[in-house]
């Protein structure tokens, strides 16, 4: 969805513009042409090509408030780089028997949410473990039964990884049957913005 | 488009295709397409208050007798749901709203 949005957004920005956009099984994948040369317009365009995910995070806005050097370096870091975002929603298994009473009941559901976590939990450390080498930063954030991350890889080896990476997905015991893992990218790099400081791969 | 930096997600949401915003009312289903939303409605808020009972049992927060009276409700609440959507013959996963960009709600 976050692509279909990126996608219809930025299919109504001027033909100047310095990308283009095409799609890919659904998938909107943004080309780099010229960039401007600038850090504070290159942020304005990224937070423009992105204004939707700005509504829930705000990347664009706090990185222009930053002073000048680390702004220049935010772009410097940005530079030759693409986001790939992964979404994960690991579903809830078939729901236990109906227990003879609420705290059984209560209990089950309780011990339900833990395997999911811990499926998601398993998630991110593969994730980790997969990216380590090729990621410059990284977000994840792991919900009780979601994983958002987004990683900011080297532009060239975006799609390789990419493909990679859904394999993974496909793959992987957490997806298999019990969730549904989307891969969206390769991004201009804007999201990674407000990823600053969250840890380094 | 207004400075698209500062652009609304109402904005945004406008910027749309058309097919995206409308509503489809078929009126030879309007009654179980109504069912499905109020159902999934009560789900949605079941579900959560379900989690916030999960929470405070994880914090230890709550005696034996309480996870008892809240796991009831819950459970009876379910039953009810269901119940109520088996009327308009629709399945526990029909209860799932799908809310376009920001996914669905179960």
């Amino acid at each position: 969805m976050t692509a279909l949005i990126g996608w219809t957004l930025l299919d109504q920005t001027s033909a100047a513009e310095p990308f283009t956009t095409e799609t890919d099984g659904g998938v909107a994948r943004v080309l780099w042409s010229d960039p401007p040369s600038d850090a504070r317009a290159r942020l304005r365009l990224f937070g423009r090509a992105f204004a939707v995910l700005d509504a829930f995070l705000p990347a664009s806005d706090s990185a222009l408030a930053l002073d000048p050097q680390r702004r220049e370096a935010l772009v410097r870091r940005m530079q030759g780089h693409a986001q790939l975002s992964i979404g994960l929603h690991v579903a809830q298994g078939a729901k236990p028997g109906q227990p003879g009473n609420g705290r059984a009941y209560l209990r089950a559901r309780q011990a339900a949410q833990r395997q999911q976590r811990a499926m998601c939990a398993q998630m991110v450390e593969t994730l980790s473990t997969v990216m380590r080498d090729q990621v410059t930063d990284r977000r994840v954030l792991s919900f009780p039964t979601d994983v958002h991350a987004h990683y900011l890889v080297r532009r060239s080896e975006a799609d390789h990884i990419r493909s990679d990476l859904v394999q993974m997905l496909r793959t992987h015991p957490s997806c298999s049957g019990r969730g549904q893992a989307v891969v969206t990218g390769p991004w201009p790099a804007s999201a990674a913005v407000w990823a600053e400081g969250s840890g380094r791969v | 488009m207004s400075d698209p930096v500062h652009l609304s997600l109402a904005d945004a949401l406008s910027a749309l295709p058309p097919s995206a915003q409308r509503v489809v009312i078929d009126p030879e289903t309007v009654e179980q397409d109504l069912a499905r939303l109020l159902l999934g409605l009560m789900e949605l808020l079941r579900q959560v208050m379900e989690l916030q009972a999960i929470r405070r049992m994880d914090a230890g927060t709550l005696t034996a007798a309480q996870e008892d009276a809240l796991g009831t409700t819950l459970m009876r609440a379910e039953a009810a749901i269901h119940d109520m959507a088996a009327k308009f013959d629709l399945e526990p996963e029909d209860l799932s709203l799908d809310l376009g960009p920001l996914g669905r709600t179960i």
